[in-house]
């Protein structure tokens, strides 16, 4: 992207669905949704993803940008995982051994991910031996949000639909075009019976939230989940669209058809 | 309860009842590995592999 283009800009933000994640991963890189659907609508790209991205990173990453600009042709924010966390931490920038350059302004994790990942290694740790992954911020902040329920399902949702038509909000007030979708599935998987139990929590949050009826057809896919009609892009990958059964991220194919989801919907709603 | 709600609440009912929704389970978390070559390996050999490996990604890193 040249430093004076004056194409339009096609700003977005999202979790591991939308940064590169091949390349973090040190896999073979191919073309993202991002810059795939840039080249479609003649735009250039601000891509503001980033891997493990928590919706509050998400939305204050978007909102930030939208407000210093006046030359966006598109904003598409791509959602994550309900029950992340994020935190502001506007970190030093960190030169990697390949050159890349790492800003990292938000701290976002998974608390639940974070205990039970501390807490598998625990087999390895022999008192007096204490488990280093009990250690540290993250962790402390995990295990106190827990310990209080305050990483429900319950406050994710609501603060994530809160973010969701706040952008809304925000792009309409600007007249900004904007799509937004929800990328990864927006909890954590869990083994049945848990997960349907815990689909229908969300699923009832969203219908008595007093979002249900403000979200326009520019979230594509509301409301979100397939038991009440929606969907999210997750949802709509098949195993070809997926690096492996292991790893469920999309792939090559993957992106190219979150572009053409995105591009369709462009095409319906501004064109 | 507007309309709205009332056809949605219906809907997640017999969804719930009669739809059975294949989600993709997560595997890839340290905590979810399932190889049984590793399960086979002593607790020792275990924590030497899991450090071989965090060390190989913080090199990378």
């Amino acid at each position: 992207m040249s430093l004076f283009s004056k194409r339009k800009k096609l700003i977005i933000s999202g979790c591991s669905y939308t940064d590169n994640y091949a390349k973090q991963q040190k896999m073979k890189e191919f073309p993202i949704w991002g810059e795939l659907l840039a080249e479609k609508l003649d735009m250039d790209l601000i891509n503001l993803g980033k891997c493990g991205f928590g919706n509050k990173a998400i939305y204050h990453s978007l909102t930030e940008e939208i407000l210093k600009r006046k030359d966006i042709g598109l904003v598409v924010a791509m959602w994550s995982e309900v029950q992340r966390v994020s935190f502001f931490v506007d970190d030093k920038p960190l030169y990697r051994k390949n050159g890349d350059v790492y800003k990292n302004d938000w701290d976002c994790f998974h608390p639940e991910r974070i205990v039970l990942d501390a807490e598998w290694h625990d087999k390895f740790y022999k008192p007096p031996m204490k488990n280093i992954k009990k250690s540290g911020l993250k962790y402390d902040i995990s295990v106190a949000l827990r310990n209080k329920f305050l990483d429900d399902i319950k406050s994710g949702v609501k603060e994530s639909l809160g973010y969701m038509y706040a952008l809304q909000s925000i792009c309409e007030l600007n007249n900004i075009p904007h799509l937004q979708i929800q990328g990864c599935q927006p909890l954590m998987g869990k083994g049945e019976p848990l997960q349907s139990v815990q689909y229908k929590e969300f699923c009832n949050l969203i219908i008595e939230s007093p979002y249900i009826d403000k979200m326009k057809e520019t979230f594509i896919g509301w409301p979100v989940d397939p038991r009440i009609g929606g969907y999210s892009i997750d949802s709509k990958l098949e195993d070809k669209h997926r690096f492996s059964p292991e790893d469920t991220h999309p792939n090559e194919k993957g992106h190219k058809y979150i572009s053409e989801v995105f591009y369709d919907e462009y095409e319906k709603i501004y064109s | 309860m507007n309309m709205k709600r009332f056809i949605l609440k219906c809907r997640l009912f017999f969804s719930t009842i009669f739809v059975r929704y294949d989600q993709k389970q997560e595997k890839g978390f340290i905590y979810e590995f399932d190889d049984d070559r590793f399960k086979k390996l002593s607790l020792e050999e275990q924590g030497i592999q899991v450090q071989k490996n965090w060390n190989k990604y913080m090199k990378d890193k």
